[in-house]
Parts: C-alpha cells; structure tokens; sequence
C-alpha cells in the first residue's frame, strides 16, 4: 500500500479519499485554497496543505505545483478523483518520473491517453462496437463545416478531451454552426482544462445513457458491475444515477457488459474503468470510456457491497483484485442523487452564502455523503456540490419512495438547493414509469412543472402568520425600549460611543 | 394592532394585541379554520426558530430586510415571500415598501464574463440571457429580469467580476 497519497480534488469525493485512504492504512493528504474555510475533507484528513497560488480557479489543474507538493511531502500516490487532473492521463507519465503514481489511468502508450476521444473511438469501431456517426479531430470552422456536412443536424461539438460536461456544444441547424463554433472557441481558448481541439459526432437528443464500471488489476483479472443510468442530465451531467439501470433489456445489457470488458483489456487499462453507452431506442453506442474514478461510484458501492474506491487504490498499490465476478451479488435497487446549492427557479444560477444544516435524516438504506460543516462558507469559484444522498431498498419503487421521504426530511438553510426540484423528478411519472431520457428536464413545459414548487395553502397561512408575529415583537421591541431608557438611551449610547472614541 | 400580509394571492388579515406573549399558545381564526400556534424555540435576538401549529412540528426562518420587516418566511425549508402591506396602528409605523423597477442587474456571483450578448441601446425581453458568466466551472447565463432598454453595459468581455457588482444599466 501507499504510506502517504495526496488528494488533489475538492467536495466529496476529497472527503471519501480520505476515509478510503486511511481505512487502507495510508497516511492522507489534502489540498486547501488560501480563504477556504476547512470542509469536511479538510478536518478529518492528516495533513492539510494550503496552496500559495493567486489563481483560485484554476488550482486545481496545476500539474506542476501540485507535483511539487508531492515530491515536497514524500507523497508515493496522488488520486486526482474526477474532474480536473484525472482527465489529464498524460500527467502520469511525468508522475512517473519523479517516482509517484497517478491514481487513475488512461494512458495509450506514452504520448496518447483516452482523452482522445476519436482515438478511441476507432479502436471501439475496430473492436466491431457500435460507435456514433463522428469526425476526427478537427482545428479550424473549415474542417468543422466539412465533417457536419458528412454527418447532418443534429449534432455535437465536444473539445478532444471533453469532460464533465464542460464545453459540450449541440447544433441544431447547419445554419448555426458557425455560432455554435465561435462559442465553444472561445471557451476553450478561456477555458481551465488545457484542450484547443474539437471533434464533432450526431447528437442523440433522447438517449439514455448507460455506464459500466470495470475494475482490472494489472495481473489482468477483471469484475464487470451493475451497469448504472445517468439519463437524467442537466447541462451534461448527471442528476439521478441508478444501479441497476432502469433500462432492462438484459439482451443489450448483456453486450454492453461484454462490449466494456473486450475494449478494457484491449485497450490494457488498469484501475476502475467506465465505459459509457447511449441508448437511442433501437440500438446501443459505445460514448466514452474513463480511466478515473466516477462519482457514480457511492450508487454501486450501495448497491453491491464493492468499494470502488478502495479497489482502485489497492490496484494501483499493486494488488491482486481481492474479489472474483462470483463475488458481485446486488441486492435490491440503489438511487443516488446530487444535491447543488443552485436555484432551480432562477435558471440554476449557483447559490452562495454559510451553510447552515437543520435536520438530515438517515438510517437503514440511506446514506449521506457531504462535504460541508456547519456554518462553511462556499467557495464561489468550484462546482456547488453539497451532498450525495443514495438510497437502497428492494425495489426500484421502494427506493424511490425512500429518497423521497428523506429529501422532504432534509433542511439546508443559507443556500438555495435543488432539492424540490430532484424530489419533483423522482416524483414524475416518466421517472417512476422508468421511461426516461436525457431530453426530460430539457422540455420546457416539464421544466416549468418541475420546477413550479407546490405551495401548501395552509403553510403559506402560518407563513403570513409569522410575519405579522415577527414584525409585532419587534415593534413590541422598540417600543419597550423607547418607553424603558426614553431619553436615557440615546445618551447613555452617546456617552459609550464617546469613551470608545477617545 | 391590525396586520395585512400578501402571501402569493392571498391577502389575510391579523389583529394582534399590542403585546404579544409568545410564550402562550396563540389561536387564530382563519377563513374556516383554526391556526394553534405555540412558538417552541426563539433565538436570544427573538426570532423565531420553531413552532408547533395543529400538530406539527415546523423549522422556521424569517428573513427581514435591514428595518426589521419579514420578507420571507422559510418553513422546514419551504421557502414563502411575504409582503406586509398595511399595518394600522397608532404607535408602529413600518417603513414604506418601494416598487420601482430594477434600473440595473448586478452579477448573483463572482467569475469572468465569458460573452457580452446585448448591446447598448437594444430593446431587450424578459428572460432573454445577457451575459455568459464562466463561474464554477460551468458557463451560467444572467437572464433579463424584465422588458428594458439597455441603457449602458458596464462591464467587458473577459472583466473579473465581484459578487454584485453592476453588470447593466436600463433606462428607467
């Protein structure tokens, strides 16, 4: 194992490192922003470094300064988690060298990794896996228009290395290529992720998506999962993840798991893989795959008792993967869910402000991961995840039932949360029917009764009621307070204001 | 004292005493029903935290504007606007509520504006985005929050802007 690995990510999936991490025996380590007020990860890790930098937003995507720091505090391991670094697979190779792993993988050889997505692409096609109508990479609008030509409305731009959503461009009408171009341009020109290449595919406006996580250890044994589905999406990421998926058609499923494992091993990956495909109604397509961990991650562990987590660290300390494909025994119906101080009702603009918990329920089935204490302030420069509620029962029904509950049980003050908005999806009888797709909550009409938030008659009475009460006790306030110190009182504070000041 | 509060379309009405003894049970006819309020928990600075009304058990947390005056109430997360529109009474007079039209938009949150989508002098729509703002990693588009005429554009493109800070002028 790891004697010391160091956490360059935030949120939750630091503070599960961290746990993980040290539930392995390894001493932990993090990484904290000059004015973060210290999180959850922060508080129970061993050792908190503060990062010198000037350029909050961007911190995290050092790939020099955080492999300083490493090399400084004699850390044989960094987990990227997901997002920023972990994407990065080249960065291992320049890890490597200094000799430090990089906890996630993705390296082709040594200087190409499955960030490129066209690569892979054709290696999957090659592989006799259904691949999407797509592009190769392309620099400039001319190759751009050429390739949309070959492939039609509508379709997708994506940087080479897109991931999490971030840049992701569909074009509707070939009329409005060039706008959608100069827009993903300048993204990425400003963008934090280092990737100035597109690539453009056909775009699936009512898929479901369907991931399969794969753990392989470098003795070359391989587990498939569960497969999960991610079909609810809000701007390319996913709001409601299930394990199993609520698609079930065990044909298809069965291929895609077959389909994950060949690409995995043909491709020579270690680690905890996902492999990703949409489902257009008819037939699957391979999407990506991923070396890092996902933060899908809590629903399979819910679900069938296997930490990824843990099995990708132990993997990359070297490991024989401690479980066999006769291990994996799901029980029941797991559901996770993203909580974001966000307001649904105001296009999601991120809410910030001190948090303040009221009331979180939990118990048998349900767990919470979060990031925060009590009182945190949200940094306003990173993603405004709060907490991950998964839930697990024997049914897909029961579950349902179960994070419904808990999400009406659960009182965050001081941030606008997406909470009645999730709660409402849950609720929605596309959602319970199992009958889904990633073009749900981008209808307008079931946006707008999604996010319209019922209001109880009767609780809008004790509202009214209260207000008046609050503003009669305060009236009462000044009031006594006039008639008790009348005249004394400005004197008395005029005379304490004066003895301050001298 | 008599209390006029709107909350979404409705108007009720209060008569409260002039002192109020919030550690009794208050009761309250409203419309056909009957409101039992017992206030359980009320912070050092007298506000209300808790209450237990008909049976259940309710977190509250009122926000007032800075003279005191509850714009919203927050009941076991669920959040209500209120508005007090008339107080009759001879001893207390809240503050006049004003109702001008926003004449700017300032930014909800710090980041970089991304892309500049109106220009000076455009007649722009309710809901019609303005700006891309590049915060938190995602693109965050500020919407239009009425019919206006853009006056003056206060900021450039690629600007690093404060929480706050005034984005736009609309003509008044």
């Amino acid at each position: 194992m790891f004697s010391k690995i160091l956490i360059a990510n935030r949120g939750i999936i630091r503070t599960n490192c961290v746990q993980v991490a040290r539930e392995l025996g390894a001493v932990a380590a993090v990484m904290s922003l000059p004015g973060d007020d210290f999180g959850l990860g922060e508080r129970t890790a061993d050792e908190i470094y503060v990062l010198d930098t000037k350029d909050p937003a961007h911190a995290y995507y050092d790939r020099e300064a955080i492999a300083e720091l490493a090399v400084d505090i004699y850390a044989d391991a960094i987990h990227p988690g997901y997002g920023f670094l972990a994407q990065d697979a080249l960065f291992a190779t320049e890890l490597r060298d200094r000799g430090i792993t990089l906890i996630a993988s993705g390296l082709l050889d040594d200087q190409h990794s499955i960030t490129d997505k066209t690569k892979v692409k054709q290696i999957a096609a090659e592989l006799d896996i259904p691949t999407l109508k797509g592009s190769s990479e392309c620099a400039t609008f001319t190759e751009v228009e050429e390739a949309a030509a070959g492939i039609g409305c509508p379709l997708i731009i994506k940087p080479l290395n897109a991931s999490g959503g971030l840049g992701l461009n569909v074009c509707f009408e070939q009329s409005k290529l060039q706008r959608t171009y100069d827009n993903i341009k300048l993204r990425l020109d400003t963008a934090a992720a280092a990737c100035k290449t597109v690539f453009i595919e056909s775009f699936l406006p009512q898929a479901r998506h369907i991931e399969l996580p794969v753990l392989r250890d470098s003795f070359g044994n391989i587990v498939s999962l569960p497969p999960l589905e991610g079909s609810i999406q809000r701007r390319f990421r996913k709001l409601i993840i299930e394990s199993p998926a609520a698609f079930s058609d065990d044909k298809l499923i069965q291929q895609m798991t077959v389909h994950s494992c060949r690409l995995v091993e043909h491709l020579g990956l270690v680690g905890c893989l996902s492999v990703e495909f949409l489902y257009d109604g008819n037939d699957i397509y391979f999407n990506e795959i991923n070396g890092y961990i996902q933060p899908t991650h809590l629903v399979t562990h819910a679900h069938t008792g296997v930490n990824l987590l843990a099995q990708q660290i132990k993997i990359f300390a070297g490991e024989k993967l401690d479980i066999t494909q006769a291990d994996i025994n799901p029980r029941g119906h797991a559901l996770g869910v993203s909580i974001n101080a966000e307001d649904p009702e105001n296009n999601f603009i991120p809410s910030t402000g001190a948090l303040n918990q009221r009331f979180m329920y939990s118990g048998m089935g349900v767990t919470v991961h979060k990031t925060f204490v009590e009182g945190e302030k949200l940094s306003s420069f990173y993603e405004p995840v709060l907490a991950q509620l998964i839930a697990v029962d024997q049914t897909r029904t029961q579950t349902i039932n179960k994070l419904i509950t808990v999400l009406r049980s659960y009182i965050l003050e001081g941030v606008k949360t997406n909470i009645a908005f999730i709660e409402a999806i849950l609720n929605s009888a596309l959602f319970r029917a199992g009958k889904m797709d990633s073009s749900y909550i981008h209808q307008p009409k079931a946006l707008k009764e999604l996010i319209t938030v019922n209001v109880d008659e009767k609780e809008e009475d004790i509202a009214a009621l209260l207000a008046a009460l609050t503003l009669a006790n305060d009236a009462q306030t000044k009031n006594s307070l006039l008639q008790s110190h009348s005249g004394s009182l400005w004197g008395k504070v005029k005379q304490i204001f004066n003895y301050a000041n001298r | 004292m008599r209390y006029y509060v709107r909350t979404g379309n409705k108007q009720h009405r209060f008569d409260l005493a002039d002192v109020v003894d919030l550690s009794k049970q208050l009761s309250f006819e409203l419309g056909k029903y009957l409101i039992r309020l017992v206030v359980k928990n009320i912070s050092p600075q007298g506000e209300i935290k808790s209450v237990y009304v008909n049976n259940k058990y309710y977190t509250v947390n009122i926000r007032c504007r800075s003279d005191g005056v509850p714009y919203k109430v927050i009941l076991n997360g669920h959040a209500y606007p209120v508005q007090i529109e008339r107080v009759e009474s001879t001893r207390y007079k809240p503050p006049v509520i004003s109702q001008q039209p926003l004449t700017e938009v300032r930014s909800p949150l710090p980041g970089t504006i991304a892309k500049i989508l109106i220009v000076r002098g455009e007649k722009i729509a309710k809901s019609q985005a303005m700006f891309l703002l590049e915060t938190m990693e995602m693109d965050q588009e500020i919407l239009a929050p009425r019919d206006a005429i853009v006056e003056n554009i206060l900021v450039k493109e690629g600007d690093l802007v404060h929480k706050s800070k005034a984005l736009v002028k609309f003509q008044s």
